[in-house]
């Protein structure tokens, strides 16, 4: 206990210390992402390793120094047991995160006094006011699939010894390429959905036009001359630019909220490819090009990023109470911090599952393509970790540094996927078992 | 009475612990039945490793039961409202170290739901009767072994169990201490609770138990009353004040007469050490010499002994009970022993005479002559004045 006082008594007073003397060098957008990502993290880590450790430490000591007959020799349920060690743990972590996010927001609201209102006004829209995205319409890739084989079919293009579905993927590959790309003097467009009125805006925030573009050379950075044209449902044109925009950087147009009309509904990007290299342009599917959008003001999504980091350490308090249930500490300690690190890594490995498959040995298997076994590994990988709670999703850290919103429904969800659900499903498991177990023979 | 379920009633108990696959590997208990009745004072003996741990564990629900069944207050041990009116004090020390008495005693008490003030009240009563109340700052893990114990009885009667449940109760105490746990057993039995009792020293169980069970192997092999078990009707013991040589040696001559050639011991009884050490503490006390250890309880635990008439004890009422010949309890059971009667000068002079006044009998060879009851009756002594 005492070492926890000491732990918690340097948490508190050394974490304010730690965040005022982060520091960089670019611009004031620059400086709060770095105390916004690192002061966060740290809360993160600090608040996880602190959690794993106290929920296994608790119950564990507790049956082995057998101060549990005490306990339960007395009027008291075993899922009280849990359930009070559980609500403590959640206080010690509450009052350790508001330790330490009161001076991250302390800092951050102090630097922006700085600031001229120029800039400031520059951050809030871009950093500070949490942004909900919107992606344009997803292009149909299997219909422009389908046409395509249709027309090399008609063509008879599709003669020779490659196999069949070798030259699918190819067609899928071209297809998918050509969805991205931009040669020069043609003109791309996108259609968003779902955008705000403009009374949905607050007043003196922008709407803003997020992009990427790249060349066929991805390590180069260049300069690339682009034309933009933004127009509402009715045709109407609400804004125009010409733009020199570097390659590999994401970069932001904005919108005046006057931009959007009284009734929302579809807006529409257009890009043409002016620039005199004649360079293809690529803006990749996934995060090519993006409206976000006002939505939260920065301290309610600052603390529904905290509420985030909370819903996260209850399932590892969770978790580790249900690992004492029926583990020696060692043991209990283990499988609480490796579930914890498939936790951070499970959106990941779920993406790339379908790598770790044995039909990509060699170029021979790659041909043939997938059969049954690799389906079956993929399933596998995806099934296990599904059941695993996806930390990445509902990590408010990338979030928050990129001026998006932590929004209440994603708190809600949060919430309830990982303490309802599985951590709902994890209690109940142990609870069983511990109600089962015969305390007298735990703790020989 | 004999319509009141049984505190405690045990049926055919086994135990049997297996190890990681399921495989039996030790049987503690086999077939094992007990009842305990309100307001006994029941002992269980045992070697070490004989299944006196496990029962109580079992009475507890820290165990269940392989087979057999177990009974609490009418109901299964894992009940919480069993659990609501039994105090437990376990072998070892299974207290919170960080903790000290004040605290320990108000987590307990608010886990049975005490109101503050009731909380207060008790745990400050309780601090007084054990000897902790100058100590009950300090936190558990810098309290001798004795200490120790002694806040673990006071966490077993914060809630005013109606069935206790003592491991090793005098374990760590001094005298004194033991002394004073046996009298607050004595006390609580006088309030109508039940005690069960686990100890591996004899003369406290014997001191204090209505009724005893010897375990060993995980069997009950002896059980009953303590007179019934210890009573050995094949000696006769008479005491007296002290008798000089001449009525001593006509006494013994008159037994031979009566008794033929019996084996016979005269000696002088020795007091108990317990009674000797109280005598020389006692006597430091009055001469005020000082202590850093737990003080002589003060027993003021009127929550515990309210509705009785035992009077609140210091530490001069201690040794004064001792001095004492011992109170018969109001509803006296048949295996109580009956009250020591005072010497009869008259009739041992009666006695003394009779060789020279009557001829002795015709004694037939073939049947040995009917002792004299009436005479021996009121001469026997109370089984609790050994004078070993």
């Amino acid at each position: 206990m005492r070492v926890l006082a000491f732990a918690g008594a340097f948490v508190l007073l050394g974490f304010p210390i730690i965040v005022a003397s982060l520091k960089s060098y670019g611009s004031p957008k620059a400086e709060l992402q770095v105390v916004l990502t690192y002061s966060l993290e740290l809360v993160n880590i600090i608040l996880c390793l602190l959690t794993v450790f106290l929920a296994t430490w608790t119950l564990c000591t507790e049956i082995q120094d057998r101060q549990i007959f005490s306990l339960d020799t007395k009027p008291v349920y075993r899922w009280q047991i849990l359930g009070g060690k559980f609500l403590g743990i959640v206080i010690v972590n509450l009052i350790l995160l508001l330790g330490m996010a009161a001076p991250t927001y302390g800092l951050i609201c102090w630097q922006l006094r700085k600031l001229s209102q120029e800039e400031r006004t520059e951050i809030e829209n871009k950093l500070l006011y949490g942004r909900r995205s919107v992606l344009p319409t997803a292009l149909d890739l299997n219909a422009a699939f389908e046409k395509e084989m249709r027309r090399r079919i008609a063509e008879g293009l599709l003669t020779g010894d490659t196999p069949l579905a070798r030259v699918q993927e190819e067609v899928r590959n071209l297809v998918w390429q050509r969805s991205q790309t931009v040669q020069y003097g043609y003109t791309k467009a996108w259609e968003f959905r779902g955008l705000p009125d403009k009374q949905d805006i607050p007043e003196g925030k922008s709407v803003i036009v997020r992009f990427k573009i790249f060349t066929p050379n991805p390590t180069l950075k260049i300069q690339k001359t682009g034309s933009w044209r933004f127009k509402l449902q009715d045709g109407d044109l609400v804004g125009q630019t010409r733009l020199k925009a570097t390659t590999g950087v994401t970069q932001e147009i904005s919108l005046h909220r006057n931009s959007m009309r009284k009734k929302g509904g579809k807006f529409y990007v257009e890009y043409k490819n002016v620039d005199r290299s004649r360079t293809l342009i690529i803006f990749p599917i996934n995060d090519g090009i993006e409206i976000l959008y006002p939505t939260l003001p920065f301290t309610q999504n600052f603390i529904n990023g905290c509420c985030l980091i909370l819903i996260r350490v209850s399932f590892l308090a969770i978790l580790g109470l249900a690992c004492s249930t029926f583990l020696t500490f060692p043991m209990a300690i283990t499988v609480t911090l490796v579930t914890w690190v498939l936790c951070m890594i499970s959106n990941y490995m779920i993406e790339i599952s379908g790598l770790m498959l044995m039909y990509n040995i060699n170029e021979q298997r790659i041909a043939e393509g997938p059969d049954w076994l690799d389906e079956s590994l993929r399933m596998y990988i995806r099934l296990l970790f599904s059941a695993v709670p996806d930390f990445t999703t509902y990590n408010p850290v990338p979030l928050l540094t990129d001026g998006r919103e932590v929004s209440y429904s994603m708190v809600g969800k949060a919430f309830f996927s990982l303490v309802l659900l599985r951590g709902g499903a994890v209690a109940l498991v142990s609870g069983i078992i511990f109600q089962m177990r015969e305390l007298a023979k735990l703790a020989r | 009475m004999t319509n009141k379920i049984p505190i405690i009633e045990v049926l055919e108990l086994s135990k049997v612990f297996d190890d990681f696959w399921g495989r039996p590997r030790v049987s503690a208990l086999s077939g094992i039945s007990l009842k305990i009745e309100e307001g006994q004072v029941f002992g269980l003996l045992g070697p070490n490793g004989s299944g006196k741990t496990t029962t109580i564990k079992i009475l507890l629900g820290l165990l269940y039961p392989t087979r057999g069944s177990v009974q609490v207050f009418g109901r299964s041990p894992r009940d919480v409202r069993t659990k609501a009116r039994i105090g437990y004090l376990p072998e070892e020390s299974y207290l919170y170290p960080f903790l000290n008495a004040e605290e320990t005693l108000d987590f307990y008490g608010r886990l049975f739901k005490l109101p503050r003030h009731q909380r207060k009240e008790r745990a400050d009563s309780l601090l007084e009767l054990v000897g902790l109340n100058v100590e009950r700052r300090r936190p558990i893990r810098e309290y001798s072994k004795g200490m120790v114990r002694r806040i673990g009885i006071a966490q077993a009667l914060i809630n005013d169990p109606d069935l206790i449940i003592l491991d090793e109760p005098t374990s760590g105490l001094d005298p004194i201490g033991s002394r004073e746990v046996k009298d607050l057993i004595l006390r609580l039995k006088q309030r109508g609770k039940t005690i069960l009792l686990c100890s591996h020293l004899l003369g406290d169980v014997e001191d204090v138990c209505d009724q005893i069970a010897i375990l060993y192997g995980g069997k009950v092999r002896k059980s009953g009353t303590v007179p019934e078990l210890l009573t050995r009707r094949s000696v006769t013991q008479i005491s007296a004040e002290r008798l000089n040589e001449g009525t001593t040696e006509k006494v013994l001559n008159l037994i031979k007469d009566e008794e033929g050639e019996k084996p016979i011991t005269v000696d002088h009884p020795t007091m108990k050490l317990e009674s000797f050490f109280l005598e020389v503490v006692q006597q430091a006390q009055l001469e005020e010499s000082d202590t850093s250890g737990a003080r002589i309880g003060e027993g003021k635990e009127s929550f515990l002994t309210e509705g009785t008439e035992a009077p609140e004890l210091s530490s001069k009422d201690v040794l004064a009970n001792l001095m004492a010949k011992p109170e018969e309890p109001e509803e006296e059971a048949e295996e109580e022993a009956p009250a020591e009667p005072e010497v009869d000068r008259a009739l041992l002079g009666d006695l003394t005479a009779q060789d020279a006044e009557e001829p002795s009998e015709e004694i037939d060879g073939d049947k040995e002559p009917e002792p004299d009851q009436s005479v021996l009756d009121r001469l026997v002594k109370p089984d609790n004045r050994k004078e070993d």
